[in-house]
């Protein structure tokens, strides 16, 4: 019985990563956007960043999620589920994605700064050829709980009714119950799909840093307190 | 672009770099004091004193790095914290900033090598960026340049992976390789290990004795001082209270704190 | 379009579910402090079979995401005998989940002690306890008070998931104002504001008290 709906289960695989993917996306360029808004000299830009940065941080995704789905058709804004789930989770990650962008560039020792400074490269080349390779090497345990989240956030999309895993077990379980061994399955998969991506990104940490020559930032052994400073990053 | 009074001066001194009543505080702290001092085209100067007298806020402030309080620093014609508009002159704006620095290039204590980039690479990247020249020029010039301080083995090594005498060796490339007409040396040795110092002391003395840049070098190591520059200042408080000739400050100084600075080094040996 | 009485109206009837929110948050954050009190110190300890069930079981929390956990607190745990209100589940819940971030706060904080701190109890020859509880903890407190206040401000806001499975919580009562009366703008919105009002505040609250810790 139930081995004719593992594959409907494990399709939702799919189905989460797709969401996943094209949060991660929009939580990319929005942690970006935002974070170096928030760095601008413009005030307006300054106070515009900071005020979606702090609204979608000051209410859970969830909230967000329902507001999006329930209150924005009043409104005369009717978004796909998916569309919904994708923005939602987007920018809500990427506003706390913002607080590492921030970090990691103002991490960057200013002595690199001067340096650039001292042998006259414009703003502009200096933050793309000096800075920006430094910080990105920062960002990447951040990143990584970042990525996780996102993956674990997109089980709120199932709340929107599009069918990702968490939605699909819920489905077949009000059909056949056993609903054990379902969710033992979705346990799984979820924590399978962490620990890949947690692989991953150690991989390309280590790639990262060699082909930089940076020291490796990726160690939950060391006391590093630019490390948990960076983390304020949540769930 | 300068106040016509200045221009003439240094027109009639032939001075490059020249300081002016430059004062600097840092809230109630006077580092600098109203200073006063210049150096000629092709003249290598040293600054020596007890730490905390300024010697490294001058460099700054000349570098364009640290804005004084009051006074004029003009290089090669340039004022660098002021600037001409509109038959106006005020304070200097970031651009007027990047194009004086040019003039000027430093060397500072921590090295500041680029790490994500290679030796080669960051000699060539300033030159490629900065000057806009050809990428091939750039990379070939950066090539040469390393060869001529022995390191063209270890060009593609990232910073990371030399010694510190070695990325102080480059650093002091990729500032020549830049072409300043004055070259700031911030403590470039005081920070390796003793046995280190001596191959950054022989390059710079190389670049000395074989280009026409005036060099100010700050510097602990006050027989390399005397080796190398034209004229030694003391300085103390954050005025210059003792200038000459390396021999005749060193052998006979003939202010007292001079003298108490001076003995006290010899004593550590 | 929007309806400034109905929104006015809907505050009291969000009332009861805010209560609940709130209550459920603080016994959640009690949970997960003690809970990841305990992880930490059974990973320190190293005791050989227990350090590394909890570790990976740890991991499992933070791995899979807080609504699966809750689903199977909610429908399968009580297949097998434990029943619980749907409140306590959700305090259960996210006790646990929550305990996961704990643990990782505790742990950084006492590897952060710096390694003299240890070398002087030991040169002093206080017991064990005395180190615990008068030197090591107390500072451990400090690094650990910013992180934890911060994830209790999280467990606030998550709180609204705990609509999925039942509980009577601030975003279930504007739902069910919503479906009642039709009208989903006010009732959510409401609600929207009503975690931000408390989660913004606390926010900048924590910053202050962050940098005066900091500074002592």
């Amino acid at each position: 019985m139930l081995a004719t709906y593992l594959p409907y289960i494990l399709g939702g695989v799919l189905v989460t990563l797709k969401v996943s993917f094209l949060s991660l996306i929009l939580t990319i360029v929005a942690g970006f956007g935002l974070g170096l808004s928030r760095m601008s000299v413009n005030r307006f830009m300054r106070w515009a960043a900071t005020i979606i940065v702090e609204i979608f941080r000051g209410t859970s995704a969830v909230v967000q999620l329902f507001w999006a789905f329930y209150v924005l058709p009043f409104f005369g804004i009717r978004l796909s589920p998916i569309v919904a789930a994708v923005i939602v989770l987007g920018l809500n990650e990427g506003s706390y994605f913002s607080e590492v962008v921030r970090g990691a560039i103002v991490a960057v020792p200013k002595t690199q700064v001067e340096s650039a400074l001292v042998l006259g490269f414009s703003p502009i080349t200096r933050f793309f050829r000096v800075v920006l390779p430094q910080a990105l090497v920062l960002m990447i345990p951040p990143g990584t709980n970042m990525i996780i989240s996102l993956v674990k956030f997109s089980s709120l999309a199932s709340l929107v009714t599009i069918p990702e895993l968490t939605f699909r077990a819920l489905t077949v379980r009000s059909n056949i119950g056993q609903t054990t061994i379902i969710f033992g399955i979705i346990l799984t998969l979820y924590f399978t799909i962490s620990i890949i991506i947690a692989m991953i990104m150690r991989g390309v940490e280590g790639r990262v840093t060699t082909h930089l020559g940076i020291q490796k930032v990726f160690s939950s052994e060391r006391p590093n307190s630019l490390w948990s400073g960076l983390r304020k990053k949540v769930s | 672009m300068i106040s016509s009074q200045v221009e003439s001066e240094s027109a009639n001194s032939g001075a490059l770099v020249q300081l002016q009543n430059v004062t600097k505080k840092y809230g109630e702290t006077t580092v600098l004091d109203s200073l006063t001092f210049d150096v000629k085209a092709g003249e290598k100067v040293a600054l020596i004193g007890p730490s905390g007298s300024g010697k490294t806020t001058v460099l700054r402030v000349i570098m364009g790095l640290e804005q004084p309080n009051s006074g004029t620093v003009v290089v090669a014609g340039d004022e660098i914290w002021r600037e001409m508009r509109s038959g106006k002159m005020i304070p200097a704006s970031e651009r007027h900033l990047r194009k004086v620095r040019q003039h000027t290039g430093m060397v500072f204590q921590q090295y500041n090598l680029f790490p994500h980039m290679s030796a080669l690479r960051n000699v060539a990247e300033p030159l490629i960026r900065v000057k806009k020249v050809e990428k091939e020029e750039a990379y070939a010039e950066a090539k040469d340049l390393l060869e001529m301080i022995g390191l063209s083995n270890h060009s593609d090594k990232k910073p990371g992976q030399l010694s510190g005498g070695q990325q102080q060796r480059v650093a002091l490339v990729r500032a020549i390789a830049m072409k300043p007409k004055v070259m700031l040396f911030d403590e470039v040795t005081s920070a390796l290990d003793p046995e280190l110092v001596g191959e950054v002391l022989r390059a710079i003395e190389d670049i000395a004795l074989t280009t026409q840049m005036s060099m100010i070098v700050v510097t602990h190591e006050i027989l390399f001082a005397a080796h190398v520059s034209d004229r030694v200042l003391m300085f103390d408080g954050g005025k210059v209270i003792e200038e000459g000739h390396p021999d005749d400050i060193l052998k006979s100084p003939k202010h007292e704190r001079t003298q108490r600075f001076l003995s006290r080094l010899v004593d550590r040996g | 379009m929007w309806d400034w009485k109905l929104a006015l109206e809907t505050l009291p009837k969000l009332w009861q579910g805010f209560l609940t929110t709130v209550q459920v948050s603080i016994l959640a954050s009690i949970g997960a402090v003690i809970l990841g009190l305990i992880w930490a110190v059974i990973r320190y300890v190293e005791v050989p079979f227990l350090s590394g069930a909890v570790s990976i079981f740890v991991q499992l929390l933070r791995g899979t995401p807080l609504l699966v956990q809750l689903y199977i607190l909610f429908y399968v745990v009580p297949q097998y005998g434990i029943s619980a209100s749907a409140f306590m589940t959700g305090v259960v819940g996210m006790s646990f989940y929550f305990s996961s971030y704990c643990a990782e706060v505790f742990r950084a904080g006492i590897i952060n002690i710096p390694k003299g701190q240890w070398d002087v109890a030991r040169a002093l020859s206080l017991p064990p306890r005395r180190v615990w509880l008068d030197i090591i903890l107390p500072q451990v407190g400090r690094s650990v008070i910013p992180p934890i206040g911060n994830y209790a401000i999280v467990i606030f806001k998550q709180s609204a998931l705990l609509s999925t499975i039942t509980v009577a919580e601030l975003l279930h009562s504007a739902q069910n104002i919503g479906s009642e009366t039709y009208r989903y703008v006010e009732p959510i919105t409401m609600a929207g504001l009503l975690y931000f009002a408390i989660s913004y505040p606390a926010a900048l609250g924590l910053r202050r008290l962050e940098k005066r810790l900091a500074t002592r």
